[in-house]
């Protein structure tokens, strides 16, 4: 059986997606500032929320990821299943950073 | 202390309300905020990336420990760059220590450094860096770091 999407499946206009990506971030950033825990970041329901808004927050990501707000390599790697970071520059911030936005503009996204 | 005054206040202001006991630490800020790096990073003396051992395999993680958030595998990790266990927090010539903080779980929260004078150093999150006298200043239920549960040790 093939899966399908209803054809009624919600799309958000440019500055209704921003404005809800952006209250996303605001409660995710208020509630884990003080969290090391990367998983216990991830798992916060507003992280869940941006993860399920899918490839259109990319871009919003991405401008997050260089606004160095928070840590949003794993919603972008959960997005696009894909990581243009390599293995021995796990963890090292600035160097992420570099690696997602070269692979940003590669992409052809623009934020 | 770093910053400007109003900065500084706000920020005291926030992290004395998930920390109630650090109003009565006479602590300090001694970092700016940032990302780069988080506690487990700044116990092990490094402020370039960020320990942790996150499922998705986007954080540093010593190669060889399990990556998973458990006591063990944090000790695992401290074991690879010099330190044993111990038995308590006190000052001991020649030796720097580590704290880890779990959870009612024993899932690991935070760990603190041992500075050469006794006081502690931590970085919260993705906040600043502080400076505090007790190790119990960041314990507590809820939003703090529930209770030391391992000391650790290395010679210096």
């Amino acid at each position: 059986m093939t899966a399908t999407v209803p054809s009624h499946e919600p799309k958000y206009e440019p500055d209704d997606l921003e404005r809800i990506f952006n209250h996303l971030v605001q409660w995710v950033l208020t509630d884990t500032r003080s969290e090391s825990s990367t998983l216990h970041i991830a798992i916060h329901p507003g992280y869940q929320q941006i993860i399920g808004l899918g490839q259109p927050a990319i871009p919003l990501l991405l401008r997050e990821v260089e606004r160095r707000t928070g840590r949003w390599f794993w919603a972008l790697k959960a997005i696009t299943r894909q990581d243009p970071v390599p293995p021995d520059d796990r963890g090292k911030t600035k160097k992420m950073i570099e690696a997602w936005l070269d692979w940003g503009q590669q992409q052809g996204y623009r934020w | 202390m770093v910053g400007n005054n109003t900065w500084n206040a706000y920020a005291k202001e926030h992290l004395e309300k998930q920390f109630p006991k650090l109003a009565t630490d006479n602590y300090a800020l001694t970092s700016p905020d940032t990302i780069d790096y988080n506690c487990v990073a700044w116990a092990a003396e490094t402020d370039e990336a960020w320990w942790w051992p996150d499922p998705m395999e986007q954080e540093y993680w010593p190669h060889g420990v399990p990556r998973e958030e458990t006591l063990s595998a944090f000790i695992a990790a401290f074991q690879t760059i010099g330190y044993e266990t111990c038995e308590d927090a006190s000052l001991e010539p020649s030796f720097q220590k580590i704290a880890i903080y779990a959870d009612a779980q024993n899932t690991p929260r935070h760990v603190a450094r041992q500075l050469p004078n006794g006081e502690w150093i931590s970085k919260i999150g993705q906040y600043e860096d502080i400076q505090h006298r007790a190790l119990s200043s960041l314990t507590g239920d809820l939003s703090a770091y529930g209770k030391v549960v391992q000391v650790m040790k290395r010679a210096v």
